[in-house]
């Protein structure tokens, strides 16, 4: 028998997740034309839900019951603040909430420039020509394929006042 | 057959696709040879830019970035031991001793001519078997449907890693609940759209995919850090040549791995993962005290997968040309393209789309032969790419990513979703979640229960009408054996063990 139960903490999480998916397919609103026995609206979703609820509680048992060494969890000591990829994700979701402000082109010269910063350290003469040029081009390139990019609030303001 | 090979022939040689061919195979090249970034991640970057194309043309796009991304993959394995898709692992096995050996054109010939002519045996094969299937499966009613998409389902998970068969099923319920969000199409009847307009239509599969792909790939390549940057050999046009007597020893380990690997390949599932370590594992098995041995950089070693994942890939084009069942994330992302533009794969495209359907087939030859006519003088040029900084790689594959759904939809509400599914993604990716099974769950996640309703109404509401034809219970056979075929392969590993 093992002697610490084990808990697989992604398995946990996606046990909850088909759990609150299953609950939101019972509150699904039955079609009124409908007859008991029909395949309504939520039939599917109790079908995927379901097979996934069971999978996920398997995998929750069977790792549970395995022995520690059979059973090699990643390490959870990371430190979130110092994920790069967490990081990453903060200058993203900066980056899409400018798009509307500053205009595609801008915010994406920024975001290329500060993304890359922050990756690591590249040479300005090297950065900025890739991170400057990438999204003209490619706004050129929309222009001639006559797909319009919004200019941005910001720009948009300023060219109604002047 | 004749007619079909010339309405394509007709159609796949004109100037503008020809270009696309070859701008195909070139971009997935340069593409599918960045460590991380396989077809699914290539391809997934240029469906906003085929959206624009007629669907034959797209998807001779398309196909070709297919083609060149298995073939960049293996740049890099043989290059810096780095495969760039799982299908290309076996190519490392003895193409990185043989670049470490000095050899690194040498391999990349030997992978060339292998990807060749593993192909053009598959796509001979294709073109053979898939009209023959789809005659067949015009036979094929809703029942069959359903359980075609549930034995590619279930064949997807039981082909997943030892130890990882629940997580795939996980995984594909995941998709099969992703594609259910949006409004019913038969009762009209919004689901899991908390009253947000911007999901009534539904999860766009382009997001999904860049999100679980190609921005995943992106962002855990941030993890990767600098340190993996490797420098590459300088590989002198000449060393691409071959010697006669090593074509004389390849050439038969190529056209058997090429007859194996397409047959796996059109197994839903299997794909050119498992028939290149197939190939490479009977080449091992038959060579007689092999010089130098298997694993040091032999040629046979070398040959026999990449011919053999070639063939596979042309061999996973016939269930979803057929069948409309895509055995595999990429070919589930060629089929959500498809269906973008409007046509449904199955035994009807091969009558009512044979322009689609042929110059598909014509474009993948065409493609195998820019491949070795065009791109191998290049590669020492192309191989620089490697040597590009992650710093500049990663915000660059993320950006293209992103662009490529927001171009598409013009809603900030996909990108916000696109970044979360990604965060979740990355973090299922560690702990060894396999991503394919959730996007072939979420593309096929429609069509199942479209075809499971429209079963259950002809059937009244009975389950036992899919036993009730012949098609139908050799289909539950084969759902059933693939189900168990996990715990058969545990039992069988068990009682080897206890006896030795």
């Amino acid at each position: 028998m093992p002697s610490v139960i084990r808990i697989n903490y992604a398995a946990l999480a996606l046990l909850l997740f088909f759990t609150g998916y299953l609950y939101l397919a019972a509150q699904i609103p039955i079609d009124p034309w409908s007859l008991p026995g029909d395949f309504t609206a939520s039939a599917f979703p109790y079908f995927a839900g379901g097979l996934g609820f069971t999978a996920a509680l398997l995998q929750l048992l069977t790792d549970a019951r395995r022995p520690t060494e059979q059973n090699p969890q990643p390490p959870f000591k990371h430190r979130l603040y110092k994920d790069p990829i967490l990081g990453m994700i903060v200058v993203l979701i900066i980056y899409i909430s400018l798009i509307d402000v500053l205009g595609f082109v801008i915010a994406s010269i920024a975001f290329l420039t500060i993304g890359a910063r922050k990756t690591g350290a590249v040479a300005w003469r090297i950065l900025l020509p890739f991170a400057v040029g990438v999204p003209l081009i490619l706004w050129g390139l929309l222009d001639l394929m006559n797909i319009y990019i919004s200019p941005g609030r910001i720009l948009t303001t300023w060219l109604h006042r002047t | 057959m004749i007619d079909g090979l010339l309405l394509g022939l007709s159609t796949a040689l004109t100037f503008s696709n020809l270009l696309f061919v070859a701008a195909g195979c070139l971009i997935g090249m340069l593409i599918g040879m960045l460590p991380g970034l396989g077809p699914i991640s290539a391809i997934a970057l240029m469906i906003p830019i085929s959206y624009n194309l007629e669907p034959a043309s797209g998807m001779i796009l398309l196909a070709g970035v297919y083609y060149g991304a298995i073939f960049g993959g293996s740049t890099s394995a043989i290059l810096i031991n780095a495969p760039g898709v799982a299908g290309t692992v076996a190519t490392a096995f003895d193409g990185y001793p043989m670049a470490r050996n000095g050899h690194a054109g040498k391999a990349l010939a030997v992978a060339a001519y292998a990807s060749f002519f593993g192909g053009t045996i598959a796509v001979l094969l294709l073109m053979i078997s898939a009209p023959a299937l789809a005659d067949l499966s015009l036979a094929f009613q809703s029942p069959e449907y359903t359980l075609m998409m549930l034995l590619g389902l279930s064949l997807v998970a039981s082909f997943s890693e030892p130890g990882q068969y629940l997580k795939a099923v996980m995984m594909t319920a995941i998709g099969l609940c992703l594609s259910t969000v949006g409004t019913d199409l038969a009762s009209g009847i919004p689901r899991f759209t908390f009253g947000r307009m911007d999901l009534i239509d539904g999860l766009s599969f382009l997001m999904i995919a860049m999100a679980t792909f190609a921005l995943t790939e992106a962002l855990m390549m941030l993890r990767a850090g600098q340190a993996t940057q490797t420098v590459i050999p300088i590989i002198p046009s000449q060393a691409l040549r071959l010697e006669s007597r090593e074509i004389r020893s390849i050439a038969p380990v190529i056209s058997r791995s090429a007859v194996s690997g397409f047959l796996i390949g059109v197994l839903p599932g299997a794909g050119a993962t498992i028939a290149s370590f197939i190939a490479y594992g009977f080449e091992k098995i038959m060579a007689k005290a092999p010089i130098p041995p298997f694993g040091k950089g032999n040629l046979k070693g070398l040959a026999a997968p990449e011919s053999a994942n070639n063939a596979a890939c042309t061999g996973s084009f016939v269930p979803l040309l057929t069948l409309g069942i895509p055995g595999s994330g990429t070919t589930a992302i060629l089929l959500g393209a498809l269906l973008a533009y409007g046509i449904q794969p199955g035994p009807r495209l091969y009558l009512d789309e044979p322009t689609v359907f042929w110059s598909i087939v014509v474009s993948m030859y065409i493609g195998n032969l820019i491949l070795l006519f065009l791109n191998l003088p290049m590669i020492p040029i192309f191989a620089k790419l490697l040597n590009i900084p992650r710093a500049i790689l990663a915000p660059l594959i993320i950006f293209f990513s992103l662009t490529g759904v927001y171009l598409v939809s013009f809603n900030l509400f996909d990108l916000y979703l696109m970044v979360t599914f990604a965060l979740i993604a990355v973090w299922l990716r560690s702990r060894t979640f396999p991503m394919a099974p959730l996007l072939l769950g979420f593309i096929l996640g429609d069509m199942l229960e479209d075809n499971l309703r429209r079963s259950l109404i002809i059937s009244d509401g009975n389950l036992s009408y899919l036993l009730d034809r012949p098609i139908s219970l050799l289909l539950v056979t084969l759902i059933v054996l693939a189900l168990t075929a996990p715990l058969a392969r545990k039992v069988i590993r068990g009682s080897l063990n206890a006896r030795s």
